[in-house]
């Protein structure tokens, strides 16, 4: 495949990153004297319109949630086959799906939670899954609409939707990433597959469920197979760590592990998944031309949207400088 | 002293000493009454301290769960997780009598029986955060009834007990008072008629002897 379609999109991306927050940037944010303060360092690295000056603090949602739009649109101007970015986007258009389903069976209209980042329409996806008028969808996501409501009809339980969905969404990006033949988002999302698969196992641990249900939540198509998931869910919390020392993601789980077993929460732990994958999206930095940057830039906002959330969010709430910073991922500069 | 306004009569006497010796007797039971309910009270609201400040404690750890799950989750996918309850809860509400005073019982019922059946969503767009806040929640929803019950238990006794004090109050300083003084007077009222018709005895007396003396004397001269 020739790269040399990507020259263009690459340079912009280049000179895009460097308006990325670096650490310094995020030190000031997190150092800041209040929300409004951090919310200047932000709008300084090109958040929100630069005409209107936002003055509100609590207007950060909207902002970064505009300039998760932009990146998406950014790079889809730019690249030479848009279709590729898709795979980020479907995550939206099942939170789309999710919503949706959930407020019909609740009859309540809960149309504000609907996100318009999505690969489909967020109203034709609403009349399709309302008239049940399937047939655009895609297949993946089909099967799993219908699967959801005759789930939910059987059982009645809104957490199937969910489990039923997430699944389905990660077996959709990786069945993307796979066909768009770009070995980088097949790996991206294995290894976005096996975080979340490692998280969800400590969570089904925590809660004591049984393996039948952890079997449920589980996402396949990931590097780990799940059967060793459920193999380790009696017993000690060591065994896992025995059982995947081995792999890529050894050291990952030594030190979450214990660190949950230590403070009892998984806050650090989902701190070092999503470091783990940014470790990971931090090699397209070396690529010097191909999809990669253009992959590896819409990652590093999409962190640093995350970063951005959280300090503010703990800014507002006045939570100490050193317990904020703990939280932060690493960043992609 | 304010007296009560009633003929001096002996029958009003024996009428009032009737209602002293009820008003006395009313004041010692609800004298008793607000003792007891006193005692039960300070145990209350001990209790209720008590129980107040660890369902307070275990709020403030839900809304710092649910600060750390807002902070990493974006605000829709927090609350789609949220939108749709798994756990139904039903509180069935029954009364106990307390020193004769109705204070409400709750008693709550969920309806699937597992513990761990409270998380109404899906793992790979949810924080472990929030499986805490929704856990610990779950977990002060009793100490949360509890409380309600006490709180308003110790509201109705606190009521119960003022008015237990008021009567025993207006009891010891109005009426009982009232009816003393009363019969006071009544019953120097009815002395000084006495006094009166013994002095009125005593002279028509001497005015009878002075009479016959004087008509022996007459008599004696002719």
């Amino acid at each position: 495949m020739s790269d040399t379609k990507y020259a263009y999109a690459v340079g912009r991306i280049r000179s895009m990153e460097r308006k990325l927050l670096d650490k310094i940037g995020i030190e000031r944010m997190v150092h800041a004297s209040s929300p409004e303060e951090a919310l200047k360092v932000l709008m300084d690295a090109g958040y929100g319109d630069s005409n209107a000056r936002v003055s509100d603090a609590f207007e950060y949602e909207r902002i970064l949630r505009e300039e998760n739009k932009k990146v998406y649109k950014l790079i889809k101007e730019i690249a030479p086959e848009p279709e590729v970015f898709d795979l980020f986007l479907i995550k939206n258009d099942y939170h789309n799906a999710k919503v949706i389903l959930k407020a019909e069976f609740l009859n309540q209209d809960f149309d504000e939670l609907l996100l318009d980042t999505g690969s489909i329409p967020e109203a034709k996806l609403k009349m399709m899954i309302k008239e049940r008028n399937t047939s655009d969808m895609p297949v993946r996501m089909k099967k799993a609409v219908e699967e959801s409501i005759d789930t939910f009809n059987r059982t009645g339980d809104p957490q199937v939707i969910d489990l039923i969905m997430d699944k389905a969404c990660f077996q959709h990006m990786k069945e993307m990433a796979v066909h768009s033949n770009v070995k980088f988002a097949k790996d991206l999302v294995e290894i976005m597959i096996d975080t979340i698969n490692i998280k969800t196992y400590l969570r089904v641990k925590r809660m004591n469920k049984s393996w039948d249900f952890l079997d449920k939540a589980l996402i396949p198509g990931g590097r780990i197979d799940a059967k060793i998931f459920i193999g380790k869910l009696e017993g000690p919390l060591e065994s896992i760590v025995d059982e995947l020392r081995y792999t890529p993601y050894g050291a990952l789980l030594e030190e979450g592990i214990e660190s949950y077993k230590k403070t009892g929460t998984l806050i650090y732990f989902e701190k070092l998944c999503d470091d783990f994958v940014m470790d990971f999206v931090k090699k397209a930095k070396y690529i010097a031309l191909g999809i990669e940057p253009l992959i590896g830039y819409l990652m590093a906002k999409e962190n640093e949207i995350k970063i951005a959330r959280i300090i503010m969010v703990g800014k507002i709430n006045g939570m100490p400088d050193d317990i904020i910073k703990e939280r932060l991922r690493e960043v992609y500069v | 002293m304010a007296m009560l306004r009633v003929n001096p009569t002996r029958m009003e006497l024996t009428r009032l000493k009737k209602r002293l010796l009820v008003a006395r007797r009313g004041h010692k039971l609800q004298k008793d009454k607000r003792d007891e309910l006193m005692k039960q009270f300070l145990e209350l609201v001990r209790k209720n301290k008590e129980l107040r400040e660890k369902v307070e404690k275990m709020l403030m750890q839900v809304h710092s769960n649910f600060l750390i799950a807002r902070a990493v989750m974006s605000n829709e996918m927090l609350e789609e997780a949220l939108m749709f309850p798994k756990q139904d809860v039903s509180v069935d509400v029954s009364t106990k009598n307390i020193m004769s005073v109705n204070v409400p019982v709750f008693d709550y019922s969920t309806k699937s029986d597992d513990k761990a059946n409270i998380y109404p969503y899906g793992f790979a767009t949810t924080s472990g955060e929030l499986d805490t806040a929704v856990g610990t929640l779950a977990e002060v929803l009793p100490y949360m009834l509890e409380l309600a019950q006490m709180e308003k238990s110790a509201q109705l006794l606190a009521q119960e007990i003022e008015k237990a004090r008021r009567r025993v109050n207006a009891l010891e300083h109005v009426l009982i008072p009232q009816l003393t003084e009363t019969i006071k007077y009544i019953t120097m009222k009815l002395e000084e008629n006495e006094r009166g018709t013994i002095i009125r005895l005593m002279k028509v007396k001497d005015m009878m002897i002075e009479q016959a003396r004087k008509a022996a004397a007459q008599q004696a001269k002719y």
